[in-house]
């Protein structure tokens, strides 16, 4: 195995992923079911903005968006190698996982902090 | 004393049918037959899966359709950010936000039931095959009830 190899496939500290991958999705349920339970009671567009950038949900949607940047990066790793053949393209594939994860954490932080 | 083992097996008895093998090709006699011995091109429309594998291939797919809808979020948060009342009323009337709002709903609630077996399956609660049936089963069901639900909230807000 050479370096690169070693690198971005090496010891993917499985039980590391594996209990983060499960754990991780306790805030994005919990959002998930707190906007749509919020969405039954039919509110009007002030009511959203004031719901959703509200501070505890401004508090819960980062923590959900981090989670679920966690939890994708681990399930697209997954799919990645498991149907893409070693070499350059899973390489670009994995590089490509990992800056469209952090992108969107960064644009969702972005989103819930500014002004 | 391989390649008599080799000739032993006949890869066109292919009981299930499940592979096109090419036994005979202009490749198994240039580069040898230890190469070819594993069938290449698998017809995936023949396989039939049954209803456990069909909830776990759903699962992933999901995933990767949950993974890119980030993005239709993201464009509804800023949205929701900077718009105006008309505006926010053309965009959810839009036909392409709602559609693909019910398919992303339909794809959390599925990939969120079907994780939970992932996990029952995890702790070894699933030893049979008709364990596995039962538990998809149920995926199924309670994923449609709860997006049904949350779909009632088009009627709600209009």
């Amino acid at each position: 195995m050479n370096l690169v190899t070693l690198i971005w496939n090496y010891r993917r500290k499985g039980l590391n992923d594996w209990v983060s991958q499960r754990f991780s999705v306790i805030f994005p349920i919990i959002y998930v079911l707190a906007v749509m339970c919020y969405a039954l009671v039919g509110p009007n567009l002030d009511d959203w903005r004031s719901y959703i950038f509200s501070f505890p949900m401004r508090i819960l949607g980062t923590l959900a968006a981090l989670s679920v940047v966690w939890h994708i990066k681990i399930g697209l790793w997954v799919v990645v190698s498991d149907y893409i053949p070693r070499g350059f393209l899973r390489f670009a594939s994995t590089i490509a996982v990992y800056v469209y994860v952090w992108l969107m954490l960064v644009l969702f932080v972005y989103l819930y902090w500014s002004s | 004393m391989s390649l008599r083992l080799y000739f032993s097996v006949n890869p066109n008895k292919n009981h299930n049918s499940l592979a096109i093998i090419e036994s005979l090709s202009y490749n198994n006699i240039s580069k040898g037959f230890m190469m070819k011995k594993a069938p290449r091109f698998l017809n995936l429309f023949k396989i039939k899966l049954p209803l456990p594998a069909i909830v776990s291939i759903s699962h992933r797919i999901s995933g990767v359709v949950l993974s890119a809808s980030l993005i239709w979020v993201a464009y509804t948060l800023y949205f929701l950010k900077v718009c105006n009342q008309y505006s926010w009323q053309w965009l959810t009337s839009h036909p392409a936000w709602y559609l693909s709002g019910y398919l992303i709903l339909a794809a959390f609630f599925f990939h969120m039931c079907s994780g939970i077996r992932h996990i029952w399956d995890d702790f070894h609660h699933t030893h049979t095959l008709n364990a596995a049936m039962i538990g998809s089963r149920y995926v199924i069901l309670i994923s449609v009830l709860l997006t049904l639900l949350f779909m009632l909230t088009r009627w709600a807000v209009s």
